[in-house]
C-alpha cells in the first residue's frame, strides 16, 4: 500500500473528510471513506442521509416586493405606481387583500395546494442598499460589523461536533467518528462558492454542472488519471520542509512564502476531486417525476431534485436567479423572472413530492432588499427596504402569510421604502432551531424569536 | 551554455549596469527569483530568458523598463535583445453594422466577439505587458458590461479609453469616465435627470470608482451627487450635455453648498483624502497581495498624492517597496483566469492571433471572467473567489488544451520550449518544467509521479512520440494546485 500523500496534521486541524473514488486508482486509502462508499452503494436512503434539508434560492438584485405579492386593496400602492402598478384583476389572487404577480402562475399553484408560506415586510434596522453590501449582510446574518463568514458556513462549523444530531456514517472499525462537517454537505450550482455557506473552516462545493468535474485527459487513461490524483492530492508538509528540494533553481530559491493561497488551492483541489466522480453518478442514477420548463433555475433545481433523492449527504443546496435589479423599463424584465421564480419552484416542489422527498425539505428564498415603493421615471424602481421572502415545503411547513403586511401608508414609509417588520434574521433562527435542530443563537450571535413556520415538529 | 550572443548580452548588460551603479547600489538585493516574482506580477509572467534578461538590468531599470517611461527610454543597452519579442499591436478599429447583417444583435454579437479576440490577442503578444494588466485593473474599477451598454463601439470607445491611461492618471481618467457614454448607459445616467434623480452613477462613483464603501460620504451625499450629474447624457454619437435635464438648483456636497455640475464632480472628490488610499488600495490587491495593511499601501498612497494622481509613480514605490518582495507576497496570488491562461500562452509561445479565440473565451467565461462583462459593478473580486470545484477543473484542462492542441491551438513544441535538452532524462526534463512553469520547488513526491508518467523509453525531442509524453507531463504539470498561484 502506497504511503498516504496528505498531512495527518493538516487532516485533524481541518477534519477534511476523504472519499476514495471508484473509477479512478486510489492512491490513498481511508478506511472510514471506504466504509463510506460501500453503504451509500447498499443502502442509498441509509446511513449518512440528512434527514431535513434546506434549499436556498438567491434572488440577486433586489426584488420589486410590491409586484410580486400585490396588495390589490391598497390605494397607496396604485397611487404610488401609475404605471407599473399591477391591477386587482390583473393579478393572480391569494387572498382578498393580496395577489401574486400574473406571471407567477407557479407561486400561486404553491399556494393553493398548501406549500407556499410567505413573509411580509422583511428585513432589518438601518438597511443598506447596496447591492454587495447589502447581499454580505444577508448572507452574514452581521449587519453592524463586516462579516467574512455565512450563517450557513457558521451553522457547519458549529454542527456535529454535538450541536447537531443528524446521523452520521457509523466510522469503521479501529477509527473515530468524524465530527467536522464535509464540503459535499452544501452544494451550490455556482461557479463561485457563495459567501452564505463559507464559515470560518467550511466551504462547501460549487460547481455548475457536473459534467464541469473532469479532467478531461485523463477520461480513458488510468495512468494519467492516477498522476493527476497524486498531483491534486495535499503536501505532506512536514516532510517537504525536512527534505532539500531535489531541483536546482539557479538561484537559492525561498520555500518560505506565506502558505495561505497554497493552503487554500490543496483544500480545494482534493475536495473537487474527490467528490467530482459521486455528484457525476448520481445525476444519471435518479429520473425526475415532474417537468420542469426550460429556464436556468429550473435545470439547476432539477439536478437538486436529482441529488436530493439519490441519498447524498448533502444538507444544504444553493441556487441562484439574478437579473432583479431593475431601475429601467421594469414590466418586461420583471414578468420574466416572475415566470421564471414560479415555474421553477413549482416543478420542484411537484417533483419532490413525487420523489418522496418534499415533507424533508425547505425551499427559501433570499434578497438583498427590496425596491422603493414609488416608481422612478425610467418606468423601474429603485434600491429599497423590505420585502416578502417565500417558504416551500410539504406536511411540516404551515403555509399563508406569516408576519404583518406593510400599511404603505406614507406617513410610515422609512424615506419611500417599505420598513420592515420582521427581521430576517428570525427566519435564519427558525430554519436553524426548528428545522436544522441547531443552536441558532450560536450561529447568529444572538437569540432572535423563532416564528411559527412550522407545525409542532419532532 | 554560453552561446556568443548571449555573452554579448552579459556584457552589454552589465556595462549597462555599471553605467546605473548609483540607481542599482541604492536598491537592496535583487536575485533571480525577485525578478521573476516581478514579471509574474507586473507582466504576465517569462521565460527563462526573459527572466535572465530583467534580472540583468538591476532592480531599478526592471521596473522602469516595465513601466516604459517614455519611449525612447526603454533603458535596455543598445544592440542588446529586448525582453519581450517587439509585437505589431493595432488599435482596435469599430466597424458599422454591413448591410448583410438583417439583426442588430447578431452583429452586436459578432462585434463583441471580435473585440474580446482582439484584447486577449493583444495581451498574448504585447511587448508593453505591464500596459495591459493596468488596462485590465481599470476594467475591472470602473467597470461597465456590454450586455448592459448594448453599443459594442461605446464599449470599445471606452477599452481605448482605458488603455490610453494604462499608466497615466487616475483622476483625469476619473474625469473621461464621468463622461463616458459606456458607463453612462451601464449606470442609467439617461435616467437621471432633473426631479427624479437616479442614483446609480452617483452612488457607484464614490462607492467602488474613487473612495470606498462608507468612506467619507453620506446617503444625503449621493442624492446631491445624483443631482449635479443630471444632464450628463449620451447619444448615438456620444456623451451628450443637455442643460435642459440638469438640477440647476444648489446641492451640498461633503458639506459644502454649491451649483454642482457633472464636470464639478470628480474634482471635489478628488480634493478629498479618500482616492490616493483607496486607489493604492485596490492597486495592492491587484499586484501584490490580499488585505494590505495601511502601512503596506502608504507609500503607493502617497506616490498618488505627491504626484497628482500620476499612475507610474505610484506603481514605482509599488514594484520597488520591501513589501513587495517580502516573502508574504511570493505565490500569495491566485492568478486570474485572464492572467492564468495569458501567461500559459506565452511562456508555452502558443502562437496567438485574434482569429483563434472563441474556444478560451469561452472557457474563460466559464472561469468567471468574461472580458467586456464583469458579473456586476464592483468587478471581479479575485484572489480564493475565482477557485471552485468546477472552475478548478476548467482552469486544468484550458491550460491542458493549450499545450496538448484544440481550440484552435496546435500542440506546443517541447524541443522549442526546451531547447537545451535534445535527449533529456526524465527527470531533468521535468526539472526543467518545474523550473520553467512553476518557478519554485514542487514537492518530491509529486515530481515523482510526473516522471514517473514520461515511462521508461529515452526521450528524443522533436520525435512525436516523446513529444507526445512530454506534452502529456507539461499538461499535467499545468494541472496543479500549485500552478494556480503566482
Amino acid at each position: 500500500m502506497t504511503t498516504p500523500l496528505f498531512s495527518r496534521r493538516l487532516f485533524l486541524q481541518r477534519g477534511a473528510q476523504l472519499l476514495s473514488v471508484a473509477g479512478t486508482l486510489p492512491l490513498f486509502l481511508d478506511h472510514s471513506a471506504h466504509a463510506l462508499a460501500a453503504d451509500y452503494a447498499a443502502n442509498p436512503q441509509g446511513a449518512g442521509r440528512p434527514d431535513r434539508i434546506l434549499v436556498v434560492i438567491q434572488l440577486a438584485g433586489g426584488n420589486d416586493g410590491l409586484n410580486t405579492v400585490v396588495p390589490i386593496r391598497n390605494d397607496n400602492y396604485y397611487r404610488a405606481r401609475p404605471k407599473l402598478g399591477i391591477a386587482r384583476q390583473v393579478a393572480l389572487r391569494l387572498t382578498d387583500d393580496f395577489g401574486v404577480h400574473p406571471a407567477a402562475a407557479g407561486l400561486k399553484k404553491l399556494y393553493d395546494a398548501g406549500h407556499l408560506a410567505v413573509v411580509h415586510a422583511v428585513g432589518y434596522p438601518n438597511p443598506n442598499r447596496s447591492h454587495f453590501r447589502a447581499t454580505d449582510i444577508w448572507a452574514t446574518a452581521e449587519p453592524d460589523r463586516m462579516g467574512q463568514s455565512g450563517w450557513l458556513g457558521r451553522y457547519f462549523d458549529a454542527c456535529c461536533n454535538g450541536h447537531d444530531p443528524g446521523p452520521k456514517p457509523a466510522p469503521a472499525p479501529g477509527k473515530s467518528a468524524t465530527t467536522a462537517a464535509e464540503p459535499s454537505d452544501a452544494i451550490a450550482l455556482l461557479n463561485e462558492s457563495p459567501l452564505a455557506l463559507q464559515g470560518d473552516k467550511f466551504l462547501p462545493l460549487a460547481f455548475r454542472t457536473p459534467d464541469s468535474l473532469t479532467y478531461r485527459d485523463g477520461v480513458g487513461r488510468p495512468a494519467v488519471a492516477g498522476a493527476f490524483n497524486k498531483l491534486n492530492d495535499l503536501d505532506d508538509d512536514e516532510g517537504m520542509m525536512a527534505r532539500k528540494p531535489a531541483i536546482p533553481m539557479g538561484t537559492a530559491g525561498s520555500l518560505k512564502s506565506d502558505p495561505v493561497a497554497d493552503d487554500f488551492l490543496q483544500r480545494t483541489a482534493l475536495n473537487a476531486r474527490v467528490y467530482a466522480d459521486k455528484i457525476k453518478r448520481t445525476a444519471t442514477s435518479v429520473q425526475n417525476k415532474a417537468k420542469y420548463p426550460d429556464s436556468r433555475l429550473a435545470t439547476d433545481l432539477k439536478l437538486v431534485a436529482q441529488m436530493i433523492a439519490s441519498g447524498l449527504p448533502t444538507r444544504v443546496y444553493y441556487v441562484t436567479l439574478g437579473g432583479f435589479d431593475t431601475h429601467s423599463q421594469q414590466a418586461n424584465r420583471h414578468e420574466r423572472l416572475m415566470t421564471d421564480l414560479g415555474g421553477a419552484m413549482a416543478a420542484f416542489v411537484e417533483d419532490l413530492k413525487a420523489l418522496g422527498h418534499l415533507d424533508r425539505t425547505t425551499v427559501m428564498t433570499f434578497i438583498e432588499f427590496g425596491r422603493r415603493v414609488t416608481e422612478n421615471g425610467s418606468a423601474g424602481t429603485d434600491h429599497g427596504e423590505a420585502a416578502p421572502l417565500f417558504i416551500a415545503g410539504g406536511a411540516p411547513l404551515k403555509p399563508g402569510f406569516h408576519g404583518t403586511a406593510p400599511t404603505l401608508d406614507p406617513a410610515t414609509l422609512h424615506r419611500g421604502d417599505v420598513p420592515f417588520n420582521l427581521d430576517f434574521r428570525r427566519i435564519y433562527a427558525t430554519v436553524l432551531k426548528t428545522w436544522l435542530r441547531a443552536d441558532d443563537t450560536k450561529v447568529l450571535g444572538k437569540k432572535f424569536d423563532p416564528i411559527e413556520l412550522y407545525k409542532t415538529l419532532a | 551554455m554560453l552561446t556568443r550572443a548571449t555573452t554579448a548580452t552579459r556584457v552589454l548588460a552589465l556595462l549597462f549596469l555599471l553605467s546605473v551603479a548609483p540607481l542599482a547600489a541604492a536598491a537592496d538585493s535583487w536575485t533571480r527569483d525577485d525578478a521573476a516574482h516581478l514579471l509574474r506580477r507586473a507582466a504576465f509572467g517569462g521565460t527563462p530568458e526573459q527572466v535572465d534578461r530583467l534580472h540583468a538590468l538591476g532592480k531599478s531599470a526592471a521596473v522602469e523598463y516595465l513601466l516604459g517611461a517614455a519611449p525612447s527610454a526603454i533603458t535596455r543597452p543598445a544592440g542588446a535583445p529586448a525582453i519581450f519579442p517587439p509585437a505589431d499591436l493595432p488599435d482596435f478599429k469599430s466597424e458599422a453594422m454591413p448591410p448583410e447583417i438583417l439583426q442588430i444583435q447578431r452583429w452586436r454579437r459578432l462585434e463583441t466577439l471580435r473585440l474580446r479576440s482582439w484584447w486577449i490577442d493583444r495581451m498574448a503578444r504585447t511587448d508593453r505587458p505591464l500596459e495591459e494588466k493596468m488596462t485590465l485593473f481599470w476594467h475591472g474599477l470602473f467597470t461597465s458590461g456590454i450586455q448592459e451598454v448594448k453599443l459594442p463601439q461605446f464599449i470599445s470607445r471606452q477599452n481605448a479609453l482605458f488603455h490610453a491611461h494604462a499608466l497615466g492618471n487616475y483622476r483625469t481618467l476619473a474625469e473621461a469616465v464621468v463622461r463616458d457614454p459606456a458607463m453612462l448607459r451601464y449606470l442609467n445616467a439617461d435616467s437621471n435627470v432633473k426631479g427624479k434623480p437616479n442614483e446609480n452613477l452617483a452612488r457607484e462613483l464614490m462607492e467602488l470608482f474613487t473612495m470606498g464603501e462608507g468612506n467619507g460620504y453620506t446617503e444625503r451625499d449621493i442624492a446631491e451627487v445624483a443631482r449635479a450629474l443630471t444632464g450628463a447624457t449620451t447619444s448615438l454619437m456620444g456623451y451628450v450635455y443637455r442643460p435642459v435635464k440638469h438640477d440647476q438648483a444648489a446641492k451640498v456636497i461633503f458639506g459644502k453648498a454649491g451649483n454642482y455640475r457633472p464636470d464639478d464632480i470628480v474634482p471635489l472628490i478628488f480634493q478629498r483624502p479618500e482616492p490616493p488610499r483607496y486607489l493604492a488600495r485596490r492597486l495592492w490587491e491587484f499586484f501584490a497581495f490580499p488585505n494590505p495593511t495601511d502601512a503596506d499601501i502608504a507609500p503607493v498612497a502617497a506616490a498618488l498624492a505627491a504626484n497628482n494622481f500620476e499612475l507610474r509613480p505610484a506603481l514605482r514605490a509599488l514594484f520597488t517597496s520591501p513589501a513587495f518582495y517580502a516573502d508574504k507576497a511570493r505565490f500569495a496570488v491566485i492568478k486570474s483566469p485572464v492572467g492564468l491562461v495569458v501567461s500559459t500562452l506565452r511562456t508555452m509561445e502558443q502562437p496567438s492571433s485574434p482569429d483563434r479565440m472563441r474556444g478560451l473565451l469561452q472557457e474563460l467565461d466559464k472561469m468567471g471572467q468574461s472580458l467586456l462583462q464583469p458579473p456586476n459593478v464592483k468587478g471581479w473580486p479575485g484572489g480564493e473567489h475565482w477557485i471552485t470545484s468546477a472552475t478548478l477543473f476548467t482552469r486544468y484542462n484550458a491550460c491542458s488544451t493549450i499545450v496538448q492542441g484544440g481550440m484552435g491551438f496546435t500542440p506546443v513544441s517541447p524541443a522549442r520550449l526546451f531547447p537545451t535538452l535534445p535527449r533529456p532524462t526524465a527527470d531533468q526534463l521535468v526539472d526543467a518544467a518545474i523550473a520553467r512553469y512553476l518557478q519554485r520547488p514542487l514537492h518530491p513526491d509529486k515530481r515523482k509521479a510526473l516522471i514517473e508518467t514520461l515511462g521508461t523509453n529515452p526521450l528524443t525531442l522533436g520525435k512525436e512520440e516523446s513529444d507526445r509524453r512530454a506534452r502529456q507531463m507539461l499538461a499535467l504539470l499545468l494541472s496543479t494546485p500549485e500552478y494556480q498561484v503566482e
